[in-house]
């Protein structure tokens, strides 16, 4: 029996998709079962991301209702073993698919991968209340500015009313140098502000797009450090007890010397 | 790489100053939203209460607008989890209007409100501390404002006291010298005196 995982945020364009896409990949790389639902539907972007719009027959909403089998509408991704993609559909709305059939596919994808990430619309809508209806377990992901960590805190109430314990924290984008500037809010004053688990930081890096303008996750680059924080969080959804590392105050004494030299 | 270079030399030369940036701006204003957002309270709702206590206020004091805050805020139980929203405002005083108020807060910069719920034993407080006002309104009610002797009275005050923030447990009404009340009584006895005050007036 695997665990079904929701990506949300509330604010759009904070990274959702990207930190589905990579975790995703990241769970992959490490040896698990993986499926990818894109449930936003009529806004579907997972599929770009990764690279893999060229290949969708059917989408979810032809699951749902009947139009084909689940099997049918899994997109295999060919760079990693095991990784499926459930794209969304984007000719129909939110209001194609309810809670009810949401959580018998959660359920079915759950009893044959390891791991269900369920990539969340923007919004506190009826797409919401869908993607979060058959999740076991929550990731927020936030920036660091104001709007989207307001926009965070309503999630974690929402969360929370629906029963979803404990959601974790994702803090997008962090500008180190701007954190250490002080014109930028750090990992500690968000956590502080939401009070809920910090299960990760990535910092803002310019290898996203490029590596999103390939269709590739950024894992795969090893070089990018915002591949490395996705890979840290994917060892710390597995269950490994792994210290958060936040850029700008990584540890030792290179770090210190790259910093001061203006590499991190 | 420069930037670095530049601001560690400034660090050298101003060790002690303290970083300024955006980030606490960001966060203050944050911490306001969610409690607004978490309690459910319209910021229109908070600005119409802070309106109305100000009103009232401000026929009494003259205070500084630009630095007032009213806002809610969660109190922390004992064990660190949130407890029940309070309501806090911070008015700082520029000046006091009437004379009879000035012996009342001797150089009394700041009202601390933090429970207005009167209390069965406050009443009794509230009534006694009315009586006192009347007594007083009475014996003043044949003077106008008179802002000179009045500012005369509340520079001495303000000699006698240190320029610094003294918050109203300092306070103390002349009747009850002796006793040594508790803060949220004596807000409810400020109260009663503003209301027993607006009657005269009217």
């Amino acid at each position: 029996m695997g665990e079904v995982i929701v990506i949300t945020s509330g604010k759009g364009g904070v990274g959702k998709t990207t930190t589905t896409a990579n975790l995703g990949a990241a769970l992959a790389v490490a040896g698990k079962k993986v499926a990818l639902v894109d449930t936003d539907i009529g806004l579907r972007n997972l599929d770009v991301v990764m690279g893999l719009e060229n290949r969708i027959v059917y989408d979810l909403v032809d699951v749902i209702e009947g139009k084909c089998k689940l099997r049918q509408a899994l997109i295999k991704d060919k760079r990693f073993t095991d990784l499926f993609l459930l794209p969304a559909a984007q000719t129909k709305d939110k209001t194609a698919i309810n809670e009810e059939q949401m959580k018998s596919l959660t359920k079915t994808l759950k009893a044959e991968f390891d791991y269900v990430l369920i990539d969340c619309p923007a919004g506190i809508e009826q797409g919401f209340k869908n993607a979060i209806c058959g999740a076991d377990r929550a990731i927020v992901v936030t920036t660091a500015e104001i709007s989207s960590i307001r926009d965070a805190d309503r999630i974690i109430g929402l969360l929370e009313a629906a029963d979803i314990k404990n959601p974790e924290l994702i803090v997008n984008r962090l500008k180190p140098s701007m954190a250490r500037r002080g014109e930028m809010m750090d990992v500690d004053d968000i956590v502080d502000l939401l009070s809920i688990d910090l299960i990760g930081v990535v910092p803002d890096d310019e290898n996203i797009i490029i590596q999103t303008n390939k269709g590739e996750p950024v894992i795969s680059n090893k070089k990018a450090p915002s591949g490395r924080a996705y890979i840290e969080i994917s060892r710390r959804i597995l269950g490994e007890n792994i210290e958060v590392t936040v850029p700008g105050k990584e540890k030792g004494l290179w770090n210190k010397i790259k910093r001061f030299f203006g590499k991190a | 790489m420069f930037e670095n270079i530049g601001s560690f030399f400034r660090r050298m030369v101003k060790p002690e100053q303290k970083e300024l940036g955006s980030k606490d701006a960001a966060k203050e204003r944050l911490h306001l939203v969610l409690m607004q957002d978490r309690a459910n309270v319209s910021a229109d709702f908070l600005e119409l209460m802070k309106q109305e206590i100000l009103d009232v206020v401000k026929k009494y004091i003259i205070i500084d607008e630009t630095q007032i805050d009213v806002r809610l805020i969660n109190q922390p139980n004992e064990d660190g989890t949130n407890g029940a929203p309070s309501l806090y405002a911070n008015i700082p005083i520029v000046n006091i209007k009437n004379e009879m108020l000035v012996g009342k807060i001797k150089g009394s910069k700041n009202i601390t409100i933090n429970d207005i719920t009167p209390t069965e034993e406050s009443e009794s407080e509230e009534t006694e501390a009315a009586e006192d006002v009347e007594r007083e309104l009475d014996a003043v009610s044949d003077e106008d404002d008179d802002d000179v002797t009045f500012d005369d009275l509340l520079k001495k005050a303000e000699e006698e006291t240190p320029d610094e923030e003294i918050h109203n447990e300092n306070y103390v009404s002349p009747s009850q010298e002796d006793e040594d009340s508790e803060e949220p009584e004596e807000q409810v006895k400020r109260e009663s005196m503003n209301k027993r005050k607006n009657k005269k007036r009217n």
